[in-house]
C-alpha cells in the first residue's frame, strides 16, 4: 500500500493509459463491424458489446470510454509535468478536481454498465469489467489531490 | 501570521467580557470559516461544483441508456395479429394458392420492415386470407451479425411453426447497431409468447435452439442459395426482392398497388 502510495502519480499515469488501450480495442470493435471482441474463452464480450446498451444515441459507449480515457489522461499528465513545462510553477488545483470527478463519474457508469452486464444482459465482458477497475483506481488514486498541497495550507496561513 | 495571531488573541481577550450579541456573531463568524475550510478541504467550490456536474452527467446517461429505454429497440406492447391463413414454417397461406411470392429479405434492412409492417399485411388481407397468394420467406442475411443472429433466431421460432409472429416481433423491434443481441432475441421471444395461448410457444426449446447457434447454418446456406439465384440472372441480390411465381418482379418496399397489378395479371381469370 505504501509503495503505491510512493508511485501514486506513475500509477494514475499507468491506469490512463492502459485505460485508452481498452478502450480503444473496444472502439476498434464497435466501429468495425467485421471484428468480434477477443475474449480468450472468460464471458462473452460479443454479447455484450452488441447488446443495445452498447450505444448511446448512436455513439458507442466505448467510444465514449476513449474519450473519457483521453481527457483524463491528459489532465494527469499536465499535473504530473507541469512544473516542468511552466517554469516550476504549482499545477492548477483545477486539474486535480477535474481528474477525480471525470474518474468518478467513469465510475458511477461502470458501476451501472456492470450490473447491467449481471442482471440484464446476462453475460460479462472482461475488457468491460477491466475498464471498471481501472476507472475505480484511478479515482481512488486521484482522490488525495483534492486536498491542498502542504505548501499551499502553509501560504494561506501567511509567515508566522 | 504573526499579526493575525495577534489579532485573535485580542479578539479572544476582549470576548471575556463580550455581549451575547457579540459572541453570537463571532460564533457565526467561526462557523464561517469553518464551511470554508470544508469546501477548501473537498477542493473547493470549482471541484465541487464539476464533481457534482458529473454525477448529474452520468445519471442523464444512465436514464438514456435504461432497460427499456430511448436506445432499446421498438416500443409499446407487441400485439400479433396472427392470420387465419394457414401456416407451414416460413411459408404463409394455401399449397395450392395460384400465386406464391417468395420474399427475400433480411431482418437488419430497413425497406423489409417497411414492406413487412405496411404491405403485408394488406396482401394478407385481400388474397392470403382468401388462399389466392401465400407468401414464402426466404434469408438473404447479408447486413451483419445482427442480420445472422436475428435470422438464426426465427428459424428456431420455425421450429416450432411460429415463424411469422417472430417474423413480427423482429421488424417491430428493429433498431440501431447490437439490437439483435442474444438477450433481446430472448425477450422478442417472451414478448410473442405473451401475445400467444398459455403454451403455444417453448421458451426452453427456443433458447436453447438459439444458444447453441445450430441454425447459423441454415441461414448461411439459404443466403447462399439466394445470391447464387441473384447471380444467375445477373443481378444484385438486394433485399427486399420479391420473386412471384417464380420470376423476379418486384424488388425494394413497393405499395400494395404495385403488388396488386401483378398479383392481379397472374390470375387465372385475368388471362394471367
Amino acid at each position: 500500500m505504501a509503495f503505491l502510495l510512493a508511485r501514486r502519480r506513475d500509477l494514475l499515469l499507468a491506469l490512463a493509459i492502459a485505460g485508452v488501450a481498452v478502450a480503444g480495442y473496444l472502439s476498434w470493435v464497435a466501429l468495425d463491424e467485421e471484428q468480434e471482441a477477443a475474449c480468450s474463452g472468460v464471458g462473452d464480450c460479443q454479447t455484450v458489446q452488441s447488446s443495445e446498451f452498447a450505444e448511446i444515441a448512436g455513439v458507442p459507449i466505448a467510444v465514449l470510454g476513449l474519450g473519457m480515457y483521453l481527457a483524463l489522461l491528459a489532465l494527469i499528465a499536465a499535473r504530473r509535468w507541469w512544473a516542468a513545462l511552466r517554469d516550476g510553477e504549482a499545477p492548477p488545483q483545477a486539474l486535480a478536481g477535474l481528474t477525480f470527478a471525470l474518474a468518478l463519474g467513469g465510475t458511477l457508469y461502470s458501476a451501472y454498465l456492470t450490473w447491467l452486464e449481471l442482471f440484464e444482459i446476462e453475460a460479462i465482458c472482461v475488457w468491460c469489467v477491466g475498464s471498471a477497475v481501472i476507472v475505480t483506481l484511478l479515482m481512488l488514486l486521484a482522490a488525495p489531490d483534492l486536498r491542498a498541497e502542504p505548501r499551499d495550507i502553509e501560504a494561506d496561513a501567511g509567515p508566522s | 501570521m504573526g499579526s493575525r495571531r495577534r489579532r485573535r488573541r485580542r479578539r479572544g481577550g476582549a470576548g471575556a467580557g463580550q455581549q451575547p450579541e457579540q459572541q453570537a456573531e463571532q460564533q457565526a463568524q467561526q462557523e464561517g470559516r469553518g464551511l470554508k475550510a470544508t469546501i477548501d478541504s473537498f477542493g473547493g467550490f470549482l471541484t465541487i461544483g464539476v464533481v457534482v456536474a458529473t454525477v448529474v452527467i452520468v445519471a442523464a446517461l444512465i436514464w438514456f441508456n435504461r432497460p427499456g429505454g430511448s436506445n432499446a429497440v421498438g416500443g409499446g406492447e407487441f400485439e400479433y395479429q396472427g392470420s387465419s391463413a394457414p401456416v407451414d414454417g416460413k411459408l404463409l397461406g394455401a399449397l395450392d394458392a395460384p400465386v406464391r411470392i417468395v420474399a427475400y429479405e433480411d431482418f437488419d434492412c430497413g425497406f423489409c420492415g417497411d414492406f413487412s409492417r405496411e404491405t403485408k399485411p394488406l396482401i394478407e388481407e385481400e388474397y392470403v386470407n382468401q388462399g389466392i397468394v401465400s407468401i414464402e420467406y426466404r434469408h438473404l442475411a447479408v447486413l451483419g451479425p445482427d442480420s445472422d443472429r436475428a435470422a438464426a433466431a426465427s428459424e428456431c421460432a420455425a421450429d416450432q411453426n411460429l415463424f411469422w409472429p417472430y417474423h413480427d416481433v423482429l421488424f417491430q423491434r428493429k433498431g440501431s447497431t447490437g439490437w439483435a443481441s442474444e438477450g433481446n432475441l430472448k425477450d422478442f421471444a417472451r414478448e410473442v409468447a405473451a401475445a400467444l395461448p398459455e403454451g403455444a410457444f417453448d421458451l426452453d426449446t427456443f433458447d436453447s435452439c438459439l444458444e447453441s447457434g445450430v441454425k447459423e447454418a441454415v441461414v448461411r446456406a439459404e443466403t447462399e442459395e439466394a445470391q447464387a439465384l441473384f447471380d444467375q440472372l445477373g443481378t444484385r441480390a438486394s433485399t427486399p426482392s420479391f420473386f412471384i411465381n417464380g420470376a423476379l418482379r418486384i424488388r425494394g418496399a413497393q405499395p400494395i398497388e404495385t403488388f396488386r397489378e401483378v398479383i392481379d395479371s397472374l390470375l387465372p381469370d385475368d388471362g394471367g
